[in-house]
């Protein structure tokens, strides 16, 4: 089961890599993500993940995220892979960060390559990729 | 030329009625032309989204590009067979990251001070 609801969030477990620098995250096992349909981005990761990953040590761009208040704060990001192991596929995408954030989010620039079902009726979430028809 | 049978719920079928007969009145033949054409527009619409993949990562140095792949692992390992270093490349995409984007609402406002 690689995609379930913790509390009321639908979540993914995925694995985050950096191919340039040849890291990845977690080491060993899956990283659980939030499903989150108002992120218009790939995927946002805590700063210290960031880290781990090497991603700082490659050239950064910066976005501005639109917050739910309509503030806006800065984001720094590159390109990197995310593995989602119950599809056995990964998707390439921009992978930002922002100061403070303590969770992974998985945003529609993702999961526009999905085909999601969430069932809140009972409890349960079907994924697969938009190529499987 | 296939005869398919086919269900609708009551309000498609009545807006895909509507349609014919507004597009086509009472002629024969109307119902398939607008069944197929809805049909071919839609393919289309699946097809775009299954080659959306089609992205060229390109890794910059100083401006110019010293290596460039359809995935970012193909990428590294170009990068790799060249001994080219990644540490300060720049990764870019032919599919540009928009410089404004909703962060949703997991994100605690409290963040926001730009």
């Amino acid at each position: 089961m690689n995609s379930y609801f913790l509390d009321d969030t639908p979540v993914l477990e995925i694995i985050i890599k950096n191919p340039m620098m040849n890291k990845v995250f977690p080491s060993e096992g899956t990283v659980i993500a939030i499903l989150d349909t108002g992120f218009e981005g790939f995927l946002l990761i805590p700063e210290n993940v960031f880290k781990q990953l090497s991603f700082d040590k490659l050239s950064l761009e910066q976005r501005q995220l639109i917050l739910a208040n309509s503030l806006s704060i800065q984001s720094t990001g590159t390109f990197g892979e995310v593995v989602v192991p119950s599809l056995k596929n990964q998707f390439d995408g921009f992978i930002e960060t922002i100061k403070g954030v303590e969770e992974i989010v998985v945003g529609t620039g993702l999961i526009e390559k999905l085909r999601l079902t969430l069932d809140y009726c009972t409890r349960r979430i079907e994924i697969k990729s938009c190529k499987e028809f | 030329m296939g005869t398919i049978t086919i269900s609708l719920s009551n309000g498609v079928e009545k807006k895909l009625r509507n349609i014919v007969k507004h597009l086509y009145g009472s002629s024969k033949g109307g119902m398939s032309k607008v069944i197929e054409d809805a049909l071919t527009n839609y393919f289309v619409i699946l097809e775009r989204s299954i080659n959306e993949d089609k992205t060229i990562f390109k890794a910059l140095r100083e401006g110019n590009i010293v290596a460039e792949a359809n995935t970012l692992e193909e990428l590294a390992s170009i990068l790799k067979s060249k001994g080219i270093e990644p540490r300060g490349l720049r990764i870019v995409s032919t599919k540009p990251v928009k410089p404004v984007v909703h962060g949703g609402y997991r994100m605690r406002p409290t963040l926001g001070r730009t």
